[in-house]
């Protein structure tokens, strides 16, 4: 929404600098996001008459023209823009601020040399010097487009002296006027000034209606939900010309385009009321007959941006005794549209509801300064002004005459809302003592009637609000021109309450803080992943939560794991770390549930990375004081299978704490690695194998699990006796078995510590060796060595009764 | 006297042999006590023959004792600097430090954690949440019902084949599933993720993190909303920072503020950071819509409480002058690792 300082000037007087305008409106009502002296871009920006078009001799889609600006003509290269001999533009000269294609943010014209011909300038369209928000197909012709005679288009004149812009243009943040209706306008604005300022606001003087019934208009409204009020009148003997100069320029500084008197009358009313407003050629009409109905199916409408558009029940449009003639608050409809020959109309100012405007606004993707209004909830007073305006200044500059009575079915009036305040409730929530007398003040200021009753005050809001509904609503008001700033900070005076122990959060740091510790860098992922995942990993796109509306392709599936995201963290980052060691804590999306995991990838040079990942699991393990246990995967749960075909069989474990799994632990398959560019002839592969251990926890389950109970052994009074103990045995046999026998032999043996395993060259075929230390300690006394002798053979024996197992000599 | 001069002596060497810098030092002091010809305690000793008996009963043994004590002295230092000397040979301190590695923590969980420490410490719970919603959390508890204009200010990632459900576009979107829970005194923050369908730039990400924080109480109003911001904004950036609350529209709060803090680069003086208004849009805010209370099932009228957002990506790129979001999400070491 721009505001023009100038156009506020007419209903209020102003302090003269508009940015302190500005600051004050940011402070108490809404916030003015820029304040722009308008034209400013224009200075370099002049008339130019074009003087001659010829083919670009070397590219056949451009063309060179001759630009007169005065004594001196400049040439330009540009593309075919319908640029006419004789025509009058708008020239922006090198060193011009322009906005490429109407987008964008300014730029500087630069000299430019285009297949081999020098430009020196261009000729702009309206949106590329900020004259319209919208880019349009052509450049601005300053005879058509802005009715100057050939006399007034002194060539060189900047175009912001030529367009009489001397105003400032306050930008106000439209997202802060969602529940302010009546701020869509400039009264709206000087109403909101005048209770800043303690000052008065002088509306426009509305004139009488003479009654007339040359024709008699019908209007009928079927649905009075969607349409509280319709206010029509049948004006004839309308001549269509330009609109007055002072009207013209508003509405450009706003950033409208003048079209002719009607529509830009309609228009202006628009802005000054905030009312939306449509003419009707009562000529292309069926009959004088206004029905406002929800479409019928199948029914169709053309709009005046000559749009083709089906109509559906949930519509509310406008309609003759023939069909549609405008979507109600949205768009007219091109039939029955003003034109040059328009010389008797209908004129509309009506009310429509909020919810549906907005609907269909949104199915039809046809977003409108009416729908910007309406949408909003427009209050159903707000039509009878409008229409008094808007007749007004048709008579005075179109020359119209009542045809009609002034036709008003105001069917469903607004319930006049009395709000009760209590005295004490305005200090509770302020929490500052303003009295009784200032409240009043300043909403009598507003515009509200307020009655004072015992200990509270009684409320009716100006029919132009529809925001206030409830106390605090009220309580808004007095607080934001009292001032929020006004308001003087107090401490929350309260019982003292430690918050609550979260062990999730607790555990949580403590959990990253320890990958940190072992190493892990962590990373943040997308929620997110592609097509191109899928595929990777094999998974099934069912098997996923989609989003309806992804931004891109590569971005339309809630993911099922932290692992491509990790993998794709691996790929990207080979050239800079060889080994990588990531983790990521973040949610994963399941259709029944959303899970919190934290994940990790290890790469190396080598199968046996797994063992450094195990190992590193572990240490967080016992860090997080878990009793667990690591062992092969026998079943996944349904919606885990798909992870059955992305690790390697041998190597894909769970981890155990109890009867719980709480993470799993496993060597990626190779073809994995390959898909997602980590071995193999990839991007930052080069040709080399790699290795990669994912290991993930489900963390509320590890949380659980995490703990500080430890408790303190008494330090051992008799010293450890160490052996070592080298044993060949078939290499079918795995470490846990043959640690679980070596453990039971004997209650002195306190720790075994596996060092080697080695198969080949001295080991016979078939066979391993495994070489440990063996750690004893009696807490009777000390253990002499013989006794430490007769151990190691009691293992041995067991062993090599077991599994046949050797001592390697 | 002689007595005296011994114990004198003695101390004098003691100091000079404990400041010593090197055995030519050491050597020096050896001959200006022990030295064959001059030694200050040689000559006592030499003297002693001209003393009578008694006298030389007397001083006889303090001499002896104060040489032998000088001399392991001398020689406890001498060896000190032996051994230095064998250990400190070659020793380049310039070279660099043997390499260890450590991980590193992303800097939006830096400040995440920074904020869960200061907010705990004001005696605010930090509860987590769900990223997929239901319509009803993200936006109609909250006073948002459909098809009302400001769900066009969150652009809002749906699920297929589910229309209840919605990304997170606000971590707002706990407050009365947590309000539903407990019953006031509440004072909670909710860090998370937050998703917005926007096209991705410098300054936008689809994925950013936000802190909400509400207190409800019996009688909570802007003035301590006011200095409970201020407080927050002081621990944060540890030091006093200048507010200013202005109008703001939210759904979910009436009345509804934007908090500006006064700019940090140019301490309010205007700059380009600040667009040249000296403030900075940090914090919407504003006391819990009535709406939003019953929502949550309290009784009418008997809870006001406020609530505010802190967006956390925001605060890392303020906090380690980071010019693009975009590096948050990348996953690039180089970047990583710098923290």
């Amino acid at each position: 929404m721009n505001l023009s300082y100038n156009w506020l000037k007419q209903y209020i007087a102003l302090p003269p600098k508009p940015e302190k305008v500005a600051d004050d409106l940011t402070m108490h009502t809404a916030e003015v996001d820029e304040v722009r002296k308008l034209g400013e871009n224009l200075d370099e920006v002049v008339v130019g008459l074009v003087e001659s078009i010829e083919k670009h001799p070397n590219a056949d889609k451009l063309l060179i023209a001759q630009i007169k600006i005065g004594p001196e003509s400049k040439q330009i290269v540009c593309g075919d823009l319908d640029l006419s001999e004789r025509q009058y533009v708008a020239f922006a000269k090198v060193g011009a601020k322009v906005k490429w294609h109407g987008e964008d943010d300014w730029t500087n014209l630069e000299e430019a040399e285009i297949r081999g011909e020098k430009s020196f300038g261009m000729a702009c369209a309206g949106a590329e010097i900020g004259l319209s928000d919208k880019m349009e197909v052509n450049v601005i012709d300053l005879k058509k487009d802005y009715g100057f005679s050939e006399t007034e288009l002194k060539l060189g004149t900047p175009l912001n002296k030529l367009l009489g812009m001397e105003d400032y243009l306050l930008d106000i943040d439209n997202k802060s006027l969602t529940h302010r209706s009546d701020l869509f306008s400039h009264i709206g604005f000087a109403r909101e000034l005048a209770a800043i300022y303690s000052k008065t606001v002088n509306l426009p003087k509305l004139g009488n209606l003479k009654a007339a019934n040359k024709v008699n208009l019908k209007v009928e409204v079927k649905d009075k939900e969607l349409c509280p009020r319709y206010m029509g009148i049948v004006l004839e003997d309308i001549r269509i010309e330009e609109s007055p100069e002072w009207m013209q320029k508003m509405l450009v500084s706003y950033g409208m385009r003048p079209i002719n008197n009607v529509v830009d009358i309609t228009n202006f009313v628009m802005l000054e009321y905030g009312q939306p407003m449509h003419a009707f050629d009562l000529e292309k009409l069926a009959t004088p007959k206004i029905i406002v109905r929800p479409a019928i199916k199948g029914e169709e409408i053309i709009t005046i941006d000559d749009q083709k558009r089906k109509l559906t029940p949930e519509d509310l449009i406008i309609a003759d005794e023939k069909g549609p003639i405008a979507i109600a608050g949205v768009m007219g409809g091109a039939t029955s549209e003003v034109s040059d020959k328009t010389t008797t109309l209908i004129l509309e100012s009506a009310n429509f509801n909020k919810t549906s405007v907005r609907k269909t606004s949104n199915r039809l993707a046809l977003r409108t300064e009416a729908v910007l209004r309406f949408e909003k909830g427009l209050s159903a007073y707000l039509p009878e002004e409008a229409m008094l305006r808007a007749v007004d200044l048709l008579k005075e500059y179109a020359g119209a005459k009542e045809a009609s009575a002034l036709k008003d079915e105001f069917k469903l009036k607004p319930k006049v809302n009395e709000v009760i305040v209590r005295n004490e409730y305005i200090y509770r929530l302020i929490g500052e003592d303003i009295k009784p007398e200032k409240v009043k003040q300043i909403l009598s200021a507003l515009g509200f009637i307020v009655k004072k009753t015992n200990g509270a005050i009684k409320v009716i809001a100006p029919n132009f609000r529809t925001d206030i509904n409830i106390p605090e609503d009220v309580i808004e008001e007095v607080a934001r021109i009292y001032g929020f700033d006004n308001i003087t900070p107090k401490p929350i005076v309260s019982a003292i309450n430690p918050p609550s122990y979260n062990p999730t959060i607790v555990w949580k740091r403590r959990i990253k803080e320890a990958l940190m510790d072992l190493g892990f860098t962590q990373m943040m992922n997308y929620s997110f992943y592609g097509d191109k995942e899928l595929r990777n990993l094999n998974f099934d796109p069912k098997t996923h939560i989609e989003l309806a509306n992804p931004l891109s392709e590569d971005q339309k599936y809630l993911r099922t794991t932290l692992l491509p995201g990790l993998l794709n963290n691996v790929e990207r980052n080979l050239y800079i770390d060889e080994n990588p060691k990531l983790f990521e804590e973040g949610h994963i999306y399941y259709p029944d549930n959303e899970m919190d995991m934290v994940g990790g990838v290890i790469v190396g040079d080598s199968e046996k990375v797994f063992f450094d990942a195990k190992g590193l699991v572990e240490m967080l393990l016992k860090q997080l004081n878990v009793d667990f246990e690591i062992r092969p995967i026998k079943e996944r749960a349904e919606k885990y299978s798909k992870f059955w075909n992305i690790f390697n069989n041998q190597a894909d474990t769970e981890i155990r704490a109890g009867d719980q799994v709480i993470g799993t632990l496993s060597l990626i398959s190779p073809e994995i690695l390959l898909n997602f560019n980590i071995s193999g002839v990839g991007n930052y592969a080069e040709g080399k194998d790699k290795f990669v251990v994912y290991f993930n926890f489900w963390l509320d389950e590890l949380v659980k699990e995490a703990n500080n109970d430890k408790k303190y052994k008494p330090l051992p009074k008799y010293p450890d006796v160490s052996i070592d103990l080298s044993i060949i045995i078939s290499e079918d046999i795995k470490w846990n078995e043959v640690e679980k026998e070596i453990k039971n032999v004997n209650i002195s043996l306190r720790e075994i510590e596996l060092f080697d395993v080695y198969k080949g060259k001295s080991i016979p075929s078939g066979q391993k060796s495994f070489a440990m230390h063996l750690k004893f300690r009696d807490d009777s006394k000390t253990l002499e060595m013989d006794e430490v002798e007769k151990y190691r053979k009691e293992i041995m024996n067991k062993l090599n009764k077991q599994f046949k197992a050797e001592i390697r000599k | 006297m002689d007595k005296e001069k011994i114990r004198g002596l003695l101390k004098e060497a003691e100091a000079k042999i404990g400041i010593a810098k090197g055995l030519n030092e050491v050597e020096k002091i050896k001959k200006e006590y022990l030295g064959r010809k001059d030694g200050q305690i040689s000559l006592i000793l030499r003297g002693l023959k001209d003393m009578k008996p008694e006298q030389k009963k007397e001083v006889g043994p303090m001499a002896n004792s104060a040489k032998i004590e000088i001399e392991k002295m001398i020689k406890d230092k001498e060896e000190w600097f032996l051994l230095q000397g064998q250990e400190v040979a070659g020793f380049d301190i310039t070279l660099p430090g043997s390499k260890t590695t450590t991980g590193h923590m992303h800097p939006i969980e830096i400040v995440r954690q920074e904020l869960e420490v200061i907010f705990n410490s004001m005696g605010f719970d930090v509860i987590e949440g769900d990223n997929l919603v239901s319509d009803y959390y993200n936006f109609e508890s909250l006073n948002i019902p459909p098809d009302h204009p400001a769900r066009d200010m969150q652009d809002t990632f749906f699920i297929k084949g589910h229309k209840e459900l919605v990304m997170r576009t606000h971590t707002s979107a706990m407050q009365v599933k947590i309000m539903e829970e407990r019953e006031p005194p509440l004072r909670v923050v909710v860090p998370g993720r937050c998703f917005r369908n926007e096209a991705t730039d410098a300054s936008h990400e689809h994925t950013f993190h936000q802190l909400e924080g509400f207190i409800v109480d019996k009688n909570i109003s802007i003035s301590n909303l006011i200095y409970t911001q201020k407080m927050i904004l002081k621990e944060i950036f540890k030091k006093d920072v200048k507010v200013r609350l202005r109008p703001g529209y939210f759904p979910f709060v009436e009345p509804g503020f934007e908090l500006d803090c006064s700019c940090l680069i140019c301490d309010g003086k205007g700059c380009p950071v600040c667009k040249g208004s000296g403030w900075v849009e940090l914090i919407p805010c504003g006391m819990i819509h009535p709406k939003v209370l019953e929502s949550a099932g309290y009784p009418k009228g008997k809870y006001t409480g406020f609530a505010f957002g802190l967006g956390l990506t925001r605060l890392a790129m303020m906090k380690f002058g980071i010019d693009d979001i975009r590096l948050f999400m990348d996953g690039d070491l180089r970047f990583l690792k710098q923290f």
